[in-house]
C-alpha cells in the first residue's frame, strides 16, 4: 500500500494535519492545546494558498440558519483571537453594506431579517436610497432600491492570524514542515497507520485534511475517498493606499462586486465573473481587470484616480452547498478526518471550526453545531439549503 | 515635464527632505525622478514629484520618536499593548498614515481609449540596449514597437557627457542612435509596460490617457538597471538621491550642489563622478571595494582629481541642515592593521549601486539566479539572451551588468537569433557573429563569458552564496568580515530597507527571529557547527514581506527586494536562492482605474 520510510524524517506524532493555512495551523494548534503531538506537512509554504489570498472580511449573515448559527460563534471565536495568539488581527466591525438593485431581493433580505436573523439576535438595518446616500455619501445610488447593512460583520488581516496560529503552535510544540507535500497515507486493519510526504514520515493514528481547496485531490490521491470539494478561481485586486474614505464592505449584489479598504488605506476588492472549476494558473485576465475598474468607478466614482496596484487570484474550495465539510465518515479509515470545503469563508469559520474538531477528536463528542456539516450529507442528500445565496 | 520641477527650487533652498515618509512621518531621504520610482512617492501620497507641481498631501503626521518602537513594523502587529489598546486606537492609527486623500490625487483625463499595438518585435525600454536591438531588427525588415517609460530615449547615456569606451561621448552617440531608431522604428515614450494577464498583455501611457494591448511575437525585455538606496546607519536622513537623477537635476533643472559623494565605483557610478567632476563639482568617490571596480575607467578617477575612499563603509550619517555629516570607516576584515577613519560633509549622497531591473521576468516566472559577477540577482538566459520561456529575449543591462560596447554587440546577437529564427538570417551568420561576440567576452570580460556559459550548460548559479566582495551588490553585503557584520548589526533600527512601509533592517531580523521560532541563527559559526548551519532552512523572502510589509507599498519591493535578499544572504551566509524573492506581480507600475475602465 505504502512504501514506508521512504521519507527522509521519521516521526512519531498523535495527529498529522495536511496543509498549513490558517484551518491546518489552527486544527493543529487546538490539537496540541488538547495533549496531542503534532506534525503539519504543507506541501507549498505556510499561508501560502487561500489563507492569505483573501480579501479579509468576515460576516454572521447567511440565508440559512445553519451557517449563521456557525457564524454566529465563529465570528465571537474569530474576534476573540488577538488577545488569544498574541497577534494583532486588526479586527473592525466595518460592517457589511449589501446593495440591492430589484424590490423582489431587497424583500428577500427583509424576510431573511424578520425570520431568522433578528430572531438570533443579530438584525440587518434595511437602508432606503435617501439613508444610503445619507450615511454613505460617496456611493452613487443610481439603480439602487435600498441597501442592507449588516453591523455585525466586519474585517481582519490575514497575514498576522496566520502567523499567530503558526508561532503559537510552534510553542505547544507541533512540528511544521514546508515543501512537504503529502503522498500517501498507510492504513492497516482499517485504521490510520502513518503519513509519508515527500520527505516526512510520521507513524500516527490520526490525519486530518484541511488542505483547503487541495483537499478533494489529496485524499482521493492518498485513499480514494472522494469529497465533493471543487476549487473555483477567484481575482482580486488592491489600489494605492489613501486617507480613509471608504468605511464598510460594500457588495453590489447585482454585479458581485465588491470594495472594501484596509487599514493601511488601500482599496481592496473585485468583481466575480463566472468562473471556471479545476486548478486554474493563478494568474489574471485583462477581462476581469477592466470589469472590476468600470463597475468600481460607476458604483464609487471618486474612486475613478486611484490607480491599481497589485492583483492576484486564489482558490474558493466550493461544496455543492456551499457550506464546509467537518469530521468523518463511519466508512472511512479509523483516524481519518476532514476540515475542508468552506466555499468562501474558511478564514471566517476555520478558527472556531477547527477547535470543535480538536475537541470531536479528544473526546469523541459530536458537538450538536457541527452536525449539518458532517460528511454524510453528502450520501444522504441532506445539503444545506439556501434561503438566498448572499 | 515642462518646466523647472518643484524639487529644485526645493533643493537650491537647502530643503532635501521633499517627502515624507508614510509611516513615521520622518523627512524621507531618498529621492529620484525616474519613472518607475512613482510608486515609492505614492507610498506617501505625492504624485508627480520631479514635475512643475507636484501633488503633496496637506499636513503630514508624524509619529514622536517615543512611540516610533511601537509603531515599527514588526513589533506592531504583535505588541501586547497595542493589542489590548486595538479598538481605541486603531482610528488614530489609520488617520496617523501619511496618505493623500482620494481627492487630492491628480486628475486624469476624462477618456481614455484603448489601443491595441502590433509588433512582430516589441521591445520594453529605450536605453542603448533596446536601441541597438530596435536598430538591428529593423534593418532585417521586421515590425519594430519600442517603449519606453520616461520622455526622451537613451536611458542613462542621456545626461552622460564623459567618454563612453569604444563609443565617445555618451549623450553624443546615444543621440544620434535614439534619432536613427525613432526615425524609423515606431517608439512609445511615456508609456509603461505593466505586464502579463492571460488574456492580454498590457501597458499605459503615463498621462494616463491610454491603455495597449500588445500583440508580439517576439518580446524583448531591456529595461537596464535602476540604482537603489544605499544601506547603511541613518540611511533615512534626507540628502541621498540615483546618479541619474543627480545628473538630471543638474544638466537639465539647475540644481547646484557643491560636494558630492559618489556611492559605486563601478564603470557607471565613475561616469558619473567623472561628469560631477567636470561640472566643477567638489566630487568624492566611495566603495567598499578593494580598488576602483571599473577597469575601463579607472585611470579617469586620478587625472579628473576625485578624491577617492576606496575600501570604506558609511558607518554613520547625520543631515546636519547645511549637509550630510558622513563617518566613513575602512573594511576592516582580520588583516587590515591600518584604521582609517574619515568623516565628510557633502551635499548629496549618490548612489550610483546598480541592481538589474529583473520584475518583468520575474513575472514571467523565468528562474532569477544569482551570478554575483554579473550584477547579483539576474534572469538565467543564453548568450543570446533568449530566456527560455518560447519568445522573450533580455538585452543589455537588465540581463547582468556588460560595458555599453558590449551591450551593443550583444542586442546585435539578440536581433540575429529572432532573424534567424524568422528565417532572415542565415544560421552561420547568427552562429559566426555569436562566436565572434564570445570571443569578444572571453578577451574583456571573461567573468561575463563565464556565467553565462553555466547558465546554457544549466549550472545556475544556485549554488553560489552571497560573496563578501560581488561587484555589484549593495554596499551592505561587501560589509568585509563576520566582525564588520556585526557591527552593522549593532545599528540595524537605524538602517532603512523598505523606504514605501518604513521596514528597518532591524525589523526584517526580527521577523526571521520570528520565523525560526526564536531558533538563533548566528553570523559567527564556530567550527563544528558548520554542518548543522548549513542544513538550517532560513524563511522565505515571501514570509518575512508577510510579517513586515515589507516590499508591499505601491513600489511593489523594486526598491527593496534585491537588496534585502543578497543582505540576509550575507549576513547568514545563506545562498540566495535560498530566501529567494516574493512574487513579483501584476502591474508593473499601478494604473488608474479610470483608465482600465475607459479603454474597453
Amino acid at each position: 500500500m505504502m512504501s514506508e520510510g521512504r521519507g527522509l524524517i521519521s516521526l512519531t506524532a498523535d495527529a498529522v494535519v495536511v496543509g498549513a493555512g490558517i484551518v491546518g495551523l489552527a486544527v493543529a494548534y487546538y490539537l496540541a492545546r488538547r495533549g496531542f503531538s503534532v506534525v503539519v506537512l504543507e506541501k507549498n509554504y505556510v499561508g501560502s494558498g487561500s489563507s492569505t489570498r483573501n480579501a479579509g472580511r468576515y460576516r454572521v449573515h447567511f440565508g440559512n440558519r445553519e451557517n449563521t448559527e456557525f457564524a454566529i460563534r465563529a465570528i465571537r471565536k474569530l474576534e476573540s483571537l488577538s488577545g488569544e495568539l498574541g497577534w494583532n488581527g486588526i479586527f473592525e466591525r466595518q460592517g457589511y453594506l449589501w446593495l440591492v438593485r430589484r424590490k423582489e431581493v431587497l424583500e428577500n433580505y427583509e424576510k431573511l431579517n424578520e425570520q431568522l436573523w433578528k430572531p438570533m439576535g443579530v438584525p440587518v438595518q434595511i437602508l432606503t436610497v435617501e439613508e444610503l446616500r445619507d450615511r454613505f455619501p460617496y456611493i452613487n445610488t443610481q439603480g439602487i432600491v435600498g441597501a442592507v447593512y449588516g453591523p455585525q460583520d466586519g474585517a481582519f488581516h490575514h497575514d498576522y492570524l496566520v502567523m499567530g496560529y503558526y508561532e503559537r503552535a510552534l510553542d505547544l510544540g507541533v512540528r511544521v514542515y514546508e515543501y512537504s507535500e503529502v503522498k500517501g497515507v498507510g492504513v492497516e486493519d482499517g485504521k490510520v497507520a502513518n503519513v509519508s510526504s515527500s520527505n516526512v514520515f510520521v507513524k500516527t493514528k490520526n490525519v486530518v485534511f484541511a488542505a483547503g481547496a487541495w483537499t478533494s485531490e489529496v485524499m482521493k490521491n492518498t485513499l480514494n475517498i472522494d469529497i465533493p470539494i471543487k476549487p473555483v478561481r477567484r481575482e482580486i485586486g488592491i489600489t494605492e493606499p489613501v486617507k480613509p474614505i471608504i468605511n464598510t464592505y460594500i457588495i453590489d449584489t447585482e454585479t458581485n462586486l465588491y470594495l472594501g479598504q484596509t487599514m493601511r488605506g488601500e482599496i481592496l476588492g473585485s468583481i466575480e465573473l463566472e468562473g471556471e472549476e479545476g486548478f486554474l494558473p493563478y494568474g489574471n485576465t485583462l477581462t476581469w481587470l477592466t470589469a472590476w475598474a468600470r463597475e468600481a468607478v460607476k458604483l464609487v466614482p471618486s474612486l475613478r484616480k486611484i490607480r491599481i496596484m497589485r492583483i492576484w487570484s486564489g482558490y474558493y474550495e466550493m461544496t455543492p452547498d456551499h457550506s464546509h465539510v467537518m469530521g468523518r465518515l463511519s466508512t472511512w479509515p479509523e483516524g481519518v478526518y476532514v476540515l475542508s470545503g468552506f466555499s468562501g469563508h474558511g478564514f471566517m469559520f476555520g478558527p472556531y471550526a477547527a477547535e470543535l474538531l480538536a475537541n470531536y477528536m479528544a473526546n469523541g463528542v459530536i458537538d450538536p453545531i457541527m452536525k449539518p456539516f458532517l460528511p454524510d450529507r453528502f450520501i444522504t442528500g441532506n445539503l444545506i439549503k439556501e434561503l438566498l445565496v448572499i | 515635464m515642462s518646466g523647472r520641477p518643484w524639487i529644485v527650487e526645493e533643493l537650491n533652498r537647502g530643503n532635501y527632505g521633499v517627502m515624507r515618509s508614510s509611516r513615521y512621518g520622518e523627512p524621507r531621504g531618498f529621492l529620484c525622478c525616474e519613472w518607475w520610482c512613482e510608486g515609492y512617492w505614492a507610498s506617501s501620497g505625492y504624485y508627480d514629484l520631479c514635475n512643475e507641481k507636484p501633488t503633496i498631501p496637506g499636513r503630514p503626521n508624524s509619529v514622536p520618536s517615543i512611540l516610533k518602537g511601537l509603531a515599527s513594523p514588526s513589533s506592531f502587529p504583535r505588541n501586547r499593548l497595542l493589542i489590548s489598546l486595538w479598538p481605541l486606537i486603531r482610528n488614530t492609527v489609520r488617520n496617523s498614515l501619511n496618505r493623500s486623500s482620494i481627492n487630492e490625487l491628480p486628475s486624469i483625463p476624462e477618456k481614455a481609449s484603448r489601443i491595441n499595438v502590433n509588433a512582430d518585435v516589441l521591445i520594453v525600454g529605450g536605453g542603448p540596449a533596446g536601441l541597438s536591438v530596435a536598430k538591428e531588427l529593423n534593418k532585417l525588415g521586421l515590425k519594430v514597437v519600442l517603449i519606453e517609460g520616461e520622455h526622451y530615449l537613451g536611458g542613462h547615456l542621456i545626461v552622460d557627457d564623459a567618454e563612453v569606451k569604444d563609443l565617445g561621448r555618451g549623450s553624443d552617440f546615444i543621440g544620434k542612435l535614439s534619432k536613427e531608431v525613432s526615425d524609423s522604428v515606431t517608439v512609445l515614450t511615456d508609456t509603461v509596460f505593466d505586464g502579463f494577464l492571460e488574456d492580454a498583455v498590457i501597458g499605459h501611457s503615463r498621462d494616463f490617457s491610454k491603455l495597449y494591448v500588445f500583440n508580439y511575437r517576439y518580446l524583448v525585455l531591456a529595461q537596464g538597471f535602476r540604482e537603489v538606496p544605499l544601506v547603511f546607519p541613518g540611511n533615512g536622513t534626507p540628502r541621498m538621491m540615483t546618479g541619474l537623477t543627480i545628473l538630471k537635476l543638474i544638466k537639465w533643472w539647475g540644481f547646484k550642489p557643491r560636494r558630492v559623494l559618489v556611492w559605486g565605483s563601478d564603470d557607471w557610478g565613475v561616469r558619473v563622478a567623472m561628469n560631477l567632476a567636470q561640472l566643477g563639482i567638489e566630487t568624492y568617490l566611495g566603495d567598499n571595494s578593494v580598488i576602483v571596480r571599473s577597469d575601463l575607467y579607472r585611470s579617469k578617477v586620478e587625472s579628473l582629481g576625485i578624491k577617492t575612499f576606496i575600501g570604506m563603509n558609511i558607518v554613520d550619517a547625520k543631515d546636519s541642515g547645511d549637509g550630510l555629516r558622513l563617518i566613513l570607516k575602512n573594511v576592516r576584515g582580520r588583516k587590515a592593521k591600518v584604521r582609517r577613519r574619515e568623516e565628510i560633509a557633502v551635499d548629496v549622497l549618490v548612489s550610483a549601486v546598480r541592481v538589474p531591473v529583473i520584475d518583468l521576468p520575474a513575472q514571467l516566472g523565468a528562474p532569477i539566479v544569482y551570478a554575483p559577477e554579473i550584477g547579483g540577482l539576474v534572469p538565467r538566459r543564453g548568450f543570446t539572451g533568449d530566456l527560455g520561456l518560447g519568445n522573450v529575449y533580455v538585452v543589455g543591462d537588465a540581463g547582468g551588468l556588460l560595458p555599453e560596447s558590449l551591450i551593443i554587440k550583444q542586442a546585435r546577437i539578440t536581433a540575429l537569433s529572432i532573424g534567424s529564427r524568422e528565417g532572415l538570417v542565415p544560421s552561420d551568420v547568427l552562429d559566426k557573429e555569436l562566436a565572434e561576440f564570445k570571443r569578444d567576452l572571453v578577451t574583456t570580460n571573461s567573468s561575463y563569458y563565464n556565467v553565462i556559459l553555466r547558465f546554457e550548460q544549466g549550472l545556475q548559479g544556485a549554488g553560489y552564496y552571497a560573496e563578501p566582495n560581488v561587484a555589484h551588490a549593495p554596499m551592505w553585503a561587501a560589509a568585509g568580515s563576520v566582525e564588520d557584520v556585526e557591527n552593522a548589526l549593532k545599528s540595524a533600527n537605524r538602517q532603512y530597507l523598505c523606504f514605501c512601509e518604513d521596514v528597518t533592517l532591524d525589523d526584517v531580523l526580527k521577523a526571521v527571529r520570528v520565523l525560526m521560532h526564536g531558533r538563533e541563527i548566528k553570523v559567527r559559526v564556530l567550527h563544528g557547527e558548520e554542518e548543522e548551519y548549513k542544513s538550517l532552512r532560513l524563511p522565505s523572502m515571501e514570509r518575512i514581506k508577510r510579517v513586515v510589509g515589507l516590499g508591499t507599498g505601491p513600489c511593489q519591493g523594486k526598491f527593496c527586494l534585491v537588496s534585502t535578499n543578497l543582505i540576509l544572504s550575507f549576513i547568514y551566509q545563506k545562498k540566495p536562492n535560498e530566501i529567494g524573492l516574493p512574487r513579483i506581480r501584476f502591474p508593473e507600475a499601478p494604473i488608474p482605474m479610470a483608465t482600465l475602465a475607459g479603454g474597453e
